[in-house]
Parts: structure tokens; sequence; C-alpha cells
């Protein structure tokens, strides 16, 4: 597992100074990242030589200061109009707490879940675990990094499955959703939304969920069907316009190339251009020429595709494919269910930014802006993916020495 | 320890994380495989774009392949940003450059910001700066970072204002052309002649412009050549038949005053030069366009072919065809001449000689240019048949020369005007009242008479060269026969002889031209332009032998020379317009007359 770690990170700095190559803007970035992936797989000797079981004792701790410091970065000075960074004044070092919140959020839950042996029930059966995926996901947004913050729901949703808790309470999850129906004024879809609702909600009162579930969901239902069908109309209006964009663009897919669409068309050109055996390191005229936007983080993956071709992109979905089911079935054999638990977030964590990034990169998602695990710049990010394959190992390596005892 | 549960959510988590991937690599062999190529010709679209390799114009040279009109390199002045990115020391450069250039650098920062960057992110600061700046600034390079020079095809006059008239200038095509011309493969900012042969020889001279194929990044600059599509083709050399010498010899008689001197080859129709002043300087054009434009004497008129005057006592010359062809008037007929002519009681027409020159003949008529001799049989003439015999001549006619811009003023007559009074064919019949010619229409006309009847199209170009695999070889561009004049040869005698004594006798109007070795005949003229002075006309052709009665037209002893002279407002023919005609004929005898005949 550890070598195919070492695969992807080095195929990563390769791409990346391919990426960048003649760019004098961006010289000696794939050296940075080289030293990130040092310092990063320092990381991970250092994960080995701890036991994660102690870290997850403490793990409500390194929630807390995950969370303190996300409240600091909104005293910081903004980069590219975001509040994602904390500086250190005189040190040329600066990174993003809330990618290591990730981390300590798959620690706290894995924690949390795990102290009822796997059964999730009641009202704070469910609340608990969802607010402490949303309160990092809510400051994430409001930095605004919308990618970053999408990422903590898979994650936390996944750990809550693992965990135990039935797919009825996933079907109650879903079901405000249903209240877009609203925004249309038709008799048909609002006898949708009551089939669809009631049938959710006998289904849930079926598998025993509690009295105080059913009552916030009946509630929230209600009250997302009226307030969309009073105030929808009116609140796509007051969506932030580059939000409308993203979401026009996606919508209309050959609507303003030259705008909104600029990007995810570019993008496409590029993967579509690199053909089977890709057009080489360096070469690729869409990323050389700068056509391609954000070529050393959000198209990262289009410059893979242009430049290395199916092969390279199928060697590497490959890799990472095969790291991510490596993990899962350690999970699987795991006597540890936190342990589990936290190889289950990791590797959802990994899967979830592979997915949304090649998703966007081939324009089957909109554009959202996350990067490719081991693959797009960013310190902060290199660092958080090691050091989540360094609990991982640790965890595998203290299993394997027999050392849990449950 | 995990329940069997546990271990299967996780087997469930693992294969929906695997549908999910599957589903990418679906959409990645999709886009790389079944349109792959259709991305690749879209990224290509992005990156490629066909520039102009701009051709280098045909020379204009003269009969004796003297260069008249090429291209050279012009200077341009450009900044790169990108090498000069601190705005204070940007400041400091235009300073310094102002004092190079002698612009301010007011100027200079407002041409900066109105100039949008080319490919490769320059911008336009001078264009065609003059050789000593780009010498200096090159030497200066170490103090201007940025500022680069650039070297485009320029056209270039040699002879700066020399026949500036009938070369013509070059300009980048306007809007309205392009709109027009854009089959014919012009672009924005191609360029194109705009007068004279640089704009009726525009098709040879302009050559093909080439095209590469270059890279552009997203903000398109070039970051690469890729191919050379279709190289630059030089256009074709134009000929003319001009002689520079004697271009600049009638130049130099014209100087300062205004006038027209135009010499032609009578045997074919060549205008061997075609002096027009004032003239303006090609070279400056798009710098003095405004001053010339509102210059009170017309420097942009091109007054030997758009130039309209009176013809005067010219006209005789072809009036007498009509005389004697229509039996108005014989060899034996004359006209007593007291001073003036009257027509009615308060109508007097007066002859140039205040006493009269007594009893004329049509040969004495033409000698003395009597007024009253031509008012007399011009009336029993009339006007139709009058207007009928200049038509012969051409005369009232654009001439078809090849150059644009031509003017001609159809001839008066009565279908031109009405009422008509017999009065206006008493002035038509001297060559005034609404007879208006151009000096090139004379030339013509002349020249027919020169060469016993033929009207040439006047030619200014003589032939094409054309190179193409290393070959050279001239076209030539033949004599084109544009009408012929019938007259019996008694009517060819009596002209002749009247023309050979203006010249060769001691009281014809053109005595003072003439020369021992080099016969001509000739004709003054003096169209009365009050209140100013008159227009001075003298034309003449030659080398001609002393007529001979009952021959006819002597065509098989064309003469070689017509020359043709206008000053306007120059007073009397006879005293100020043949004397000058003799210089001009005496250094064509000099030098020069075996290239031509």
């Amino acid at each position: 597992m550890l070598l195919n770690v070492f695969a992807l990170t080095a195929m990563g700095v390769v791409l990346i100074a391919g990426a960048t190559y003649g760019r004098p803007d961006m010289e000696g970035l794939w050296v940075r990242q080289t030293l990130w992936a040092g310092i990063g797989l320092t990381g991970i000797v250092c994960c080995l030589l701890i036991r994660v079981e102690w870290l997850l004792k403490c793990s409500w701790f390194l929630y807390l200061i995950g969370l303190g410091l996300l409240v600091t970065v909104f005293y910081m000075r903004p980069i590219k109009g975001a509040h994602s960074w904390i500086l250190v004044s005189g040190f040329p070092l600066q990174f993003q707490p809330s990618e290591f919140m990730k981390l300590f959020v798959i620690l706290f839950l894995a924690h949390r879940l795990a102290r009822h042996g796997g059964e999730v029930k009641g009202f704070w059966g469910l609340f608990e675990p969802l607010l402490i995926g949303a309160i990092p996901a809510v400051m994430t947004l409001a930095q605004p990094d919308l990618g970053t913050a999408m990422i903590y729901a898979p994650i936390t949703l996944v750990i809550m499955y693992v965990a135990g808790l039935h797919p009825a309470y996933f079907l109650l999850l879903f079901s405000p959703f249903l209240g877009f129906l609203g925004i249309s004024s038709s008799l048909l879809h609002f006898l949708i939304w009551l089939v669809v609702l009631s049938a959710i909600l006998v289904y849930a009162l079926y598998r025993e969920v509690t009295l105080p579930v059913f009552a916030t969901f009946g509630v929230l239902n209600l009250g997302s069907y009226v307030g969309l069908r009073v105030f929808g109309p009116g609140m796509w209006e007051q969506l932030p316009l580059h939000w409308k964009n993203r979401i026009d663009g996606y919508m209309n897919p050959t609507f303003d190339t030259q705008g909104v669409n600029w990007n995810s068309i570019q993008s496409k050109i590029a993967v579509g251009s690199g053909g089977f055996w890709g057009q080489g390191w360096g070469q690729g005229t869409q990323s050389r020429l700068q056509f391609l936007p954000e070529v050393e983080t959000d198209f990262v993956f289009s410059v893979m595709a242009e430049q290395w071709g199916f092969l390279g992109c199928v060697i590497f979905l490959g890799l990472i494919t095969f790291l991510i089911a490596r993990g899962l079935i350690r999970a699987q054999n795991s006597k540890h269910l936190a342990g589990a638990m936290v190889i289950c977030g990791v590797m959802t964590l990994y899967a979830a930014h592979v997915i949304i990034n090649i998703g966007m990169a081939m324009g089957l998602l909109p554009i959202t802006g996350l990067p490719l695990t081991f693959v797009s710049k960013g310190g902060s990010f290199m660092l958080t993916n090691l050091l989540a394959a360094g609990l991982v190992l640790s965890l595998c390596l203290h299993e394997s020495r027999n050392e849990f005892r449950d | 320890m995990p329940s069997m549960e546990t271990v299967y959510r996780i087997r469930r988590v693992g294969i929906g994380i695997s549908l999910v991937v599957s589903i990418l690599v679906f959409r990645l062999w999709s886009l790389q495989f079944l349109e792959g190529e259709q991305y690749l010709q879209q990224s290509i679209k992005n990156y490629e774009e066909g520039v102009k390799i701009p051709s280098m114009r045909g020379r204009i040279l003269d009969r004796n392949f003297n260069v008249l009109a090429e291209d050279r390199p012009d200077y341009n002045v450009l900044f790169d940003k990108s090498l000069c990115p601190d705005k204070e020391q940007q400041d400091a450069l235009l300073v310094t450059l102002s004092e190079i250039t002698g612009y301010s650098d007011g100027f200079l920062r407002n041409k900066l910001a109105g100039s949008t960057p080319d490919l490769k992110g320059r911008r336009l600061l001078l264009q065609a700066v003059p050789f000593h700046t780009m010498v200096t600034v090159s030497e200066r390079a170490l103090e201007l970072p940025g500022i680069v020079m650039e070297s485009v095809p320029g056209r270039h006059w040699l002879h700066e204002d020399l026949a500036a008239h009938v070369l013509g200038y070059v300009s980048e095509i306007d809007a309205v052309s392009l709109e027009q011309r854009r089959d014919e493969g012009y672009r924005m900012g191609d360029r194109i002649g705009r007068s004279g042969i640089e704009c009726s020889y525009e098709s040879w001279l302009r050559g093909r412009d080439g095209q590469q194929i270059v890279q552009l990044d997203s903000l398109r600059r070039l970051r690469n050549v890729l191919r050379v599509e279709s190289p630059a083709e030089r256009g074709s050399d134009i000929i003319l038949n001009f002689d520079l010498r004697l271009q600049r010899k009638a130049e130099e008689i014209l100087g300062a005053s205004v006038g027209v001197l135009i010499a032609m080859d009578p045997r074919n129709g060549a205008v061997l030069c075609m002096a027009s002043s004032p003239r303006y300087n090609p070279n400056t054009y798009r710098r003095d366009a405004g001053r010339l434009a509102n210059d009170t004497t017309h420097p942009l008129t091109h007054r030997a072919i758009a130039g309209l005057y009176p013809p005067g006592s010219v006209f005789k010359i072809f009036e007498s065809f009509g005389l004697l062809e229509e039996g108005i008037v014989n060899e034996n007929t004359e006209q007593f001449c007291p001073g003036h002519f009257s027509l009615g009681v308060n109508q007097i027409w007066r002859c140039w000689r205040k006493y009269g020159h007594g009893n004329v003949d049509i040969v004495e008529a033409l000698r003395i240019s009597c007024d009253v001799f031509f008012y007399k049989s011009g009336k029993a003439l009339g006007i139709t048949k009058m207007a009928r015999w200049a038509e012969n001549f051409h005369l009232g006619m654009t001439t078809g020369i090849d150059i644009p811009f031509e003017k001609a003023e159809s001839f008066p007559s009565m279908a031109t005007k009405r009422p008509w009074y017999a009065g206006y064919t008493i002035n038509t019949a001297i060559g005034q009242g609404d007879v208006l010619v151009t000096p090139m229409e004379l030339a013509v006309a002349v020249s027919a008479v020169a060469n016993g009847g033929t009207l040439y199209y006047p030619r200014v170009a003589s032939g094409v060269v054309h190179s193409t695999s290393g070959e050279t070889w001239i076209e030539p561009f033949p004599p084109k026969v544009a009408g012929t004049i019938k007259a019996s040869p008694k009517t060819w005698d009596l002209v002749r002889r009247g023309l050979w004594e203006v010249v060769n006798t001691p009281n014809g109007t053109g005595r003072r031209c003439w020369i021992a070795e080099f016969p001509t005949m000739g004709k003054t003229g003096t169209a009365e332009k009050p209140p100013l002075e008159p227009h001075a006309w003298y034309v003449c052709f030659g080398p001609v032998s002393p007529p001979v009665d009952d021959t006819g037209p002597d065509k098989d002893n064309i003469p070689e020379i017509v020359v043709v002279f206008l000053l306007e407002h120059g007073g009397h023919g006879g005293e100020s317009a043949s004397p000058v005609v003799k210089d001009f004929l005496e250094f064509y005898l000099n030098g020069g007359r075996e290239d031509i005949a």
C-alpha cells in the first residue's frame, strides 16, 4: 500500500512538472511539490510511530483545534478572494486548515460512532455525526471554498453508513430535497411530492425510526416544500452570479462557449485531444498555450489526459482504485470498528476527490474547483492526503501486530 | 469486532466507488476514442492562425530602367511592455525616446495608450521613422529597454515629388475599398495604390501576400511559426515610357510656376514626360494631406489630365481641318482683318492685334493667329460642324490614358447649351468661351496632326517585367489606336504649311521656338481668362521637313516628339510659352534623344 502511494505521488510530481513546463510564472513548482511530498512521507513515518487508538481518544481535542483554526482564517488576509489560508508572518509558509480538518472530522466521527459498537439510533444518534460534519463544512463554505466544503458530505455519510445507520435514515436525509418540486406550481408535482414523501415516511416508521426523528423530518419536509413554494422562484435571483452562471453553464453545455462554459469546453478538448498515447510529457497545446486554466490544480487531470493519454489516465485510475480497494479490504478484515471507519473515511476522501475532479474535467459535473488526490498543487492538500495514508498504514501495521483489543 | 453487517456495508461502499470509477473510465474512453479526433481538431483550431507575410510591391522604372518607386524597409518603433513592466521606468523611457525622435512624451504616451498589442504583445509607437532615428534608437538600446525596432516594407518614391501625379501614392486600404475588393484578396492593413500608376497597375505591382500558420496562446500571443503555407510573391515591375531626365527637365522648367508640360511620341502615343506643377511629395503624403487639400494652388490636381483650360488659338489647328474639309475656305480664300469683328450692333470681338492683319488666307491666319479670320470663317462653318471636327480630334473626350481620375468637358454645341446664340460660335471659333480641354487631350490631338491622322491612346507605362522561376522577360503593352482623322491631302498641306510658318517665318507667332538643326511645326495659344492674365499655350512637334505642296501628310517621316506646354496665367503663348519649349527641345536634342528616338 505504501508503494502504491509512492507511485501515485511520483506520478503527481512528474505531471505537475509537465503541466508547468515552459511556464515561467510556475517555475519550480514541481520542486516544491517534491518537497511537500517529502514532508508528507516523513509524516507517514510519524503516523506509523503513534497509535491511532490514542489519536482517536483525543480526537475531540483535535476537532476543536481544527474549528479554532477555521475561525482564525477569517482574520487572515484573503488570497484570490478566499479566506482559506493561515499565513505565518515572517515565515514563507501558508496552510489551509480546511484540509487538515477533513482528517480531524474522520477521526472524531469514527471515535464517536464506534462507541455504540455500530448501533446508530435515536435522535442524537443521527444528528450528532451530521453536526460534526456540517459545522466545518459550513465554515469552509463561508471562506468561500465550495469544493472542499462539499467533500465533508460523502465522508460523513459513508462513515455513518459503515457505522450501521439504516438506509431508511438516508432516505429521510434526502427527503427535504424533494421540496424542490414545490418550485413549480403544478398539481402533478405536488401529488408526486406527496406520494413519494408519504412512502418514505411510512417506510421510515416501519423501520422503527424513533418519533423525534420522524417528527423532525416531517417538519423539515413541509418547511422545505412550503419555503420553496413561496420563496423558490425569487431565490434563484438571490444566488450569487457565479453560482448561477455555473449552473446555467452545466445545464446548457453549448451555451456561451466563450464565457461560463469556456473552462469546461477547453478541458474536454484537452482530454479528447490526448488520444490513446497522449501528446507526450510537457507537450499538449491546450495546457502549454494556456487555453486550459488552473492546470496545476483543478484541471490537472485534463493535462494528464492530454499529455499521457488514455493509457496514463487508466494507469493512474487503476493505481488509485487499487489503493482504495486495498484499504477497504483491510477495513473489512479489521477487528477494530473505529479503525475500519477511519480507513473507510480516508478512502472516501480519496475517491470523492478523484471522482469530482475527474468528473469536472470531463464535463460530467459542474465546475466547482476541487484538487486531484496526490497530484494537484498545494502543500496542505498533499500533506493531508499523505497523513491520511499514514493513518491507514499505521492502523494496518498495528492491527497486524495484534495490538488492538476491543 | 465488526459485525458481518459492517463488512457487507464496506463492501457496498467499495462496489459503489468502483461503479462510479468505471463510469469515469467509460467517459474517458468516449472522449478520447470516440470523439478524440474531433477534439484534436478543436484544439488545433484553438491555436492555429493564418498570418500574412507581406509581399514587396513591384518597382516603377523609367524607360532606361531608372528606379522611380520601390519598396524599402521602413522602421517602426514598438514597445514591449513585458520587457519593461516598471511604470516609472516606462515614463523615463518615453522621455528619452521623445528626446531622440522629437515627438513630445505626451504624444508618445497617448500613442502607447491608444495602440493595441500585436501578436507578439508589442504596441506600435511610431511608424516609419527616419533612418537616423532608427540608428540612434538602436545605439541607445540599453537606455531603452522594451523598445523594439521592426522593419516592414514601405513605399519609397526615390525622386521625391518627381512625377508625383503620374506615379501616384500608396496607402493602407480603407473600409469601403476593402468591402468592394475583398474578392481580390485584400485584407485589413494591406497597402493599395491610390492614384497614378500605383493605382492603375495595382494588380501587377501588388504581388501576392504569403501566408504562414502560427501558433497562438489563449491570449492571442504568438508562440511559434508552425509552417509557411505560401511564400510571399513580389509584385511585377512596371516600365514607363517616361524618361527620367526629360521629366526632371520639364519640372525644372516649370519651377514654381503653375503649368503643364507634356512630351509624347506621336508614333505610338507613348508619354515621354508629363510634368504638372505644383506637385506634392508622395513620401510624406500622409503627413501633408491636410495642408495639400487646403492649398489654393491645388497641388493634388493632376493638371495634365484633370486640369480643364480653354485651348485658345491652339484650337485653330483643328478648326482649320473643319474649314477646309467642309469647303468653307480653300487656299485662295482671304478674309479682311480690320482688328475687330462685329455681330449686330453692340457685339464686338477684337483681334489680338489691335490694328488688324489686313487680308489673310488660312496659312497666314495660322501663322499670325489672326482671330478675325477664324471669327468670320467659324461663323460660316457653324457650331455643329465645328463641334463635329473637334470631336474628330477627340476634343471634349477623355483620352483613355492609363492613369486614373482623368477629366473632360464636352465640346460646346447646341446639344450642350440651349439656347445657343451666334456669339457663342464666335467665341468657340478661337477656342474660348465654353471650350475646355485638358493638356493631354491637346497632346493626343496634336500628335494626330503630327503623325498624319492617327489618334493613339496615350500610354505612360510601356510594359511589365515578369519574373517566374528565375526567368525574366518584359511583356510590352502594344500601342492602341483610338481613332483616325480623314482629310484630303490639300487640307493637310495647308494646315502643315500654316504650322510650319508659325515657327519658321520671321513674323510667325512661334518663331521664338525655332531651332536650326531641329525643324518643328507649332502653334501658340493665348487663352483669355479675364480679369487674370491669359493662359499661355504652346504646342509643337518635330523634326519635320519643310512642307511640299500636294503631298498630304508625311507618313514616312513622322515626327518623333510632340510637346504641349501650358503656363497658367502665363501671358502670351508666343512670348512666354514658346521660348520655354525651345529650352526643353534643346535639352532633348543634347541628351537622351538616341534613347528615345
